[in-house]
């Protein structure tokens, strides 16, 4: 009566009911396991084990799923055939899209515009879905993660997710990715890592327990424990936010660098699809974006130093402000920018005078670990603040080399030092006059009004700067400790998640953010303030325009207003030195409009070479336009990047889902109408919204035990809606009110309450058993209509064909096999028809029950037909694809080859020493190209043998 | 069995084995087949030994299954019987026999 499965690969698909351990199973997926296994992931659906998830090994358990031909025809007396409909439809939601088109991405909780599809789309062409999205800051990426993450899990792809991210964002990522995607991710921050360890056996492996999770990528690399257990896992996506921190760049050779870059390397074999995104991708060599685009495809270039466009075309996106300006309308503005120049106080100018003569004879002589003269340090940090100077000056004079030498040149320092703190000292905040003309410019804002509501965002590299700012303000604005917030890295991630939610609260007390460039990567700080004040100025304009976008970036409801503030002092050759600045803040303006990628400007390409640049300039060596050019220093690398991404990236398709509801609210009325008893009022619906709330029962609070804790409190309602602009009101009003989870979830396939729902549809429904609905109107002559599923899946178990079709029967004999959509337009069930309760006698079931062997062979017939005809239209590209593999491993080791044969010195022991090292990477290259390889044949190969569903059955009115 | 009959058998096979493989190399099969045919032709009526043993090396080539690239089995499984019989052709200056 039942196809058995033990030892043999499991031919089931995604929906399919399941028999084993005499418990009745939905299949959510079929995975390869371990030494040649497969492994089924179900969800029980019988009343003993009913919402539990579970794997079954399909060695170990006996796996019975009904044949296709013996599915049992049932009559449905229900009205308008409602229990058949939702059966119907709960299977068409749980077929995975084997398509590229966008799904489900597009109809998240946002107004998508087409670029953020688009990098889902590129994505989903790859045979692994794998890239970088390197679009420039504020471009809103999190969101393109959150539609490429939804279209993955809508395509049984994205089950396992890990993403990295920094500290400071975990808790805003994870926020974004639930209130618009309902994705529930659980953050893994101290406090996460913790809530963990109490909840589970000190041995289990976290990864295991929880499938999404969130975690900041230092706290993995840090932590060997949390490393051994990454080491066990596969994923199915992997996210590495700001992924520049992991790319082989100049200076990777500190200790963190290289471990963040170690644990990517760990990650991006053990996972199928790998999203990175940065809006610094490079750092100008050709080999440090060749590092990223090896995580992503380890075969796509077979020289990192020399390679073309050609090859890495495939694996990024990069777009700009400019380039997309005209798709987003109102949700960018014209950025306002300032410059407040402050001419310099006797106090003040009496210390510029001083630094600009001072000669340091034991210190400062060559550049320190900043790549600056000592001298130029003291500037900069003056040019922050008397106070970041001071502390400057006494942590040097604190340090053994000035303080325990004996020499006059030891004591002549130490002299200049205590001269400079005596100096330094002098400069009294009312003789400091950037803050004084800060001061105004903030009282110029309301932020002396006791009920202001204006926010404003102060940057500066400096923490004595900012500690002094936050002591002064409050006490020269008379704003209250709530009033000011300190943000910078030492903050634990607690207080600095805890920061920026309150600063996009509108009901938190915090006006006035005053902030490191810790806070310059990735955060949001734009919801309630369009304000933002450079206090001192970065030498750099990578970091100016990573501070500048934490308020310049999609969302922004006014034009973001920057000012820069300037201190001119009255020493003309230093105020002519420090003109090189003016030009800086000058050129990011023009280059973030022009340019798109302001780091071109330099072609430096990181943070500190630039700063170092600047310093050059600052010190007189070179006029402010030497220093900083009009046009960019091109590269042939900068030619490759922009050439290769000149062609627009197409739109990409999107597909509306087939379903016979009208909406998924109907959906779910519907379906809890039918399935709750009259005693669980556990559903309410609202009158004047378009949703309910829903007190989960027991079945579903066990499913939420294995998702973030933060998304259901024990004894409170669940509110969903299918009303997107009241999701993402709701999600604007929990940041208002610093309440951190929204009111309202989105109520669609990948909520977890919809997928239970859908579960306990199927589950409903009998036992291998499908609905027979009379249709008044008739069936186009034919005798009857079956409707079917049929699927076939690759080698690694992963569906690739889904189709759902009907067979009519004419004169007792299959027909030509019709669409999905001309049998819904045939039978009219989208439109809840009504259901004449005939009553079909037996002889009309016992007939139809006849026709199931001839309609599962005209099935298989139809499916292996459209196999051959995917296997004929990818055909030439998957050969072109193994060719180019071919390709790249010879030309990998002809580089190899030319490389060391360059490097190696001369010596009776070269050649030798050459075979040997030719031989290790010709190992190393075979086993890449042989993994990748096999990779390809998994992917695409498929089974002649095709999961077939007899899903329901139509007759004309009037059999019964 | 003489050369041309293992070709031949082997190139009457090619189309069943396209239905029963699902990414089998139908067009390049026939590409190098034909060439293969052609280099046959090519022989000259007086017998030269280095042709005759470069045009026997392309079609043993074709017709071993299990070669470099496994003629069912891989996706590319005729580039390299291909590449062997443009080769030969190549060396025997009869490029002109290359489609």
């Amino acid at each position: 009566m039942v196809r058995a499965t033990r030892s043999s690969k499991p031919v089931l698909a995604p929906g399919a009911k399941i028999l084993v351990r005499d418990e009745e199973w939905i299949v959510r997926s079929v995975r390869p396991a371990s030494q040649g296994r497969y492994a089924v992931h179900a969800t029980g659906t019988s009343e003993l084990v009913r919402g539990k998830n579970t794997i079954f090994l399909n060695d170990i358990d006996r796996i019975e799923e009904l044949k296709p031909e013996e599915t049992e025809l049932v009559l449905d007396d229900t009205p308008r055939y409602r229990k058949s409909r939702l059966y119907l439809d709960s299977l068409l939601r749980r077929s995975p899209p084997t398509d590229n088109a966008i799904h489900a991405g597009h109809r998240a909780a946002m107004r998508p515009t087409p670029y953020q599809l688009q990098p889902a789309a590129k994505a989903l062409r790859q045979l692994r879905p794998r890239i970088l999205m390197a679009d420039g800051v504020g471009l809103g990426k999190t969101l393109e993660v959150g539609v490429l993450l939804t279209e993955l899990i809508q395509r049984g792809r994205g089950e396992r997710i890990l993403v990295l991210a920094l500290k400071s964002i975990l808790e805003q990522f994870q926020q974004e990715l639930w209130a618009r995607f309902t994705i529930p991710l659980v953050r893994l921050d101290s406090v996460g890592v913790q809530r963990v360890q109490s909840k589970i056996p000190t041995n289990m492996n976290p990864f295991y327990f929880y499938n999404r999770v969130i975690i900041s990528i230092d706290t993995l690399k840090r932590d060997e424990k949390y490393r051994r257990y990454l080491e066990q896992c596969r994923w199915d996506a992997v996210v590495i936010d700001e992924c520049q921190n992991v790319a082989d760049r100049s200076k990777s050779s500190t200790a963190r660098g290289s471990q963040r870059a170690d644990l990517a390397k760990l990650l991006a074999p053990r996972t199928d699809a790998l999203i990175l995104t940065s809006a610094t991708p490079h750092d100008g060599r050709a080999s440090s974006f060749a590092s990223l685009i090896e995580l992503l495809e380890p075969t796509a270039i077979a020289d990192k130093e020399d390679y073309t466009a050609d090859e890495v075309d495939d694996f990024f996106i990069r777009r700009f402000k400019k380039d997309v300006a005209d798709q987003i309308g109102s949700g960018f503005h014209d950025r306002v920018q300032d410059i407040e120049k402050q001419t310099a106080t006797p106090e003040e100018n009496a210390l510029f005078d001083y630094l600009s003569t001072v000669k340091f004879q034991t210190i400062g002589k060559t550049r320190g670990g900043s790549g600056m003269l000592f001298r130029t340090l003291l500037l900069k940090a003056f040019l922050s603040s008397p106070s970041a100077f001071l502390s400057t000056v006494a942590e040097r004079l604190k340090k053994k080399k000035v303080q325990d030498q004996d020499s006059e040149e030891a004591a002549h320092d130490r002299e200049v030092l205590t001269e400079l703190l005596d100096l330094g000292e002098r400069i009294k905040p009312a003789a400091f006059s950037k803050y004084q003309a800060f001061l105004q410019r903030l009282k110029g804002f309301g932020l002396d009004e006791k009920k202001t509501s204006e926010r404003v965002v102060v940057f500066s590299e400096r923490v004595a700067t900012l500690e002094f700012l936050a002591t002064r303000l409050k006490k020269d604005l008379g704003l209250t400790d709530d009033q000011i917030a300190v943000f910078h890295g030492s903050l634990d991630d607690q207080r600095q998640q805890a920061l920026v939610r309150e600063f996009g609260s509108e009901k938190s007390a915090v006006r006035i953010l005053l902030a490191s460039d810790a806070a310059s990567e990735g955060i949001n700080l734009h919801y309630y303030c369009h304000r933002l004040i450079h206090f001192d100025l970065p030498w750099s304009l990578i970091t100016m325009e990573q501070r500048n976008g934490r308020i310049d970036r999609y969302g922004q409801e006014f034009p973001p207003e920057i000012y820069y503030m300037l201190t001119v002092p009255g020493n003309e050759e230093l105020a002519g030195d420090l003109r090189v600045l003016e030009r800086l803040i000058e050129k990011e303006d023009a280059a973030q409009k022009n340019l798109g990628d302001v780091a071109w400007l330099l072609n430096l390409h990181d943070k500190e070479k630039e700063e170092e640049h600047i310093a050059a300039g600052v010190e007189g060596s070179k006029t402010a336009e030497e220093v900083l050019p009009d046009e960019p220093q091109s590269n042939d690398f900068m030619e490759l990047l922009f050439g290769s991404q000149e062609d627009k990236e197409p739109d990409a398709t999107c597909a509306d889902p087939n379903r016979l509801f009208e909406n998924d609210r109907e959906y779910a009325r519907e379906a809890f109408d039918q399935l709750l008893d009259d005693d669980e009022t556990v559903v309410t619906w609202m009158d004047n919204v378009e949703g309910f709330e829903i007190y989960p029962p027991e079945d579903l609070k066990q499913r939420y035990k294995f998702l973030p804790p933060e998304l259901y409190k024990k004894g409170k309602a669940i509110r969903l809606t299918t009303d997107r602009d009241l999701v993402m009101q709701s999600h604007d009003k929990a940041r208002e009110d610093d309440v951190r989870w929204p009111e309202w979830e989105l109520f669609w396939e990948q909520h977890p309450v919809a997928e239970w729902l859908t579960d306990r549809v199927l589950g409903e429904f009998g036992r291998h058993a499908a609905p027979i609905m009379e249709i008044p109107q008739g069936l186009d002559g034919a005798d009857c209509l079956f409707l079917c599923q049929g699927l076939i899946s690759n080698n690694r178990s992963q569906p690739v064909l889904i189709h759902w079709f009907g067979v009519p029967i004419s004169n007792g004999e299959p027909g030509d096999i019709i669409s999905l959509n001309d049998v819904i337009q045939q039978t009219g069930i989208s439109g809840a028809p009504s259901n004449p309760n005939s009553g079909t006698q037996q002889l009309t079931i016992e007939l139809l029950n006849s026709y199931r062997t001839a309609v599962v062979e005209a099935a298989g017939k139809h499916m292996l037909n459209e196999r051959r005809a995917r296997a004929e239209s990818i055909s030439e590209p998957l050969r072109e694809g193994v060719r180019k593999l071919a390709t790249w491993k010879k030309a990998s080791l002809a580089s190899f080859t030319n490389r060391q044969t360059q490097l190696l010195p001369d010596s009776s022991s070269k050649q030798a020493l050459l075979e040997k090292r030719i031989e290790r990477e010709e190992k190393r290259i075979n086993d890449i190209y042989k993994a990748r390889y096999e990779w390809i044949n998994d992917g695409l190969r498929t089974s002649d043998q095709p999961f077939l569903r007899i899903a329901a059955v139509f007759i004309p009115g009037g059999q019964g | 069995m003489v050369l041309a009959d293992e070709l031949e058998e082997y190139t009457g096979q090619l189309d069943h084995q396209a239905v029963q493989s699902e990414f089998f190399d139908l067009e390049t099969a026939k590409r190098t087949a034909r060439l293969c045919r052609d280099l046959l032709a090519a022989l000259p009526s007086e017998p030269d030994e280095h042709q005759h043993r470069l045009t026997q090396l392309a079609i043993a080539y074709f017709v071993l299954e299990e070669d470099a690239e496994d003629d069912n089995d891989s996706l590319i499984g005729f580039d390299d019987d291909l590449q062997v019989a443009v080769a030969v052709a190549e060396a025997l200056g009869l490029k002109d026999l290359v489609d």
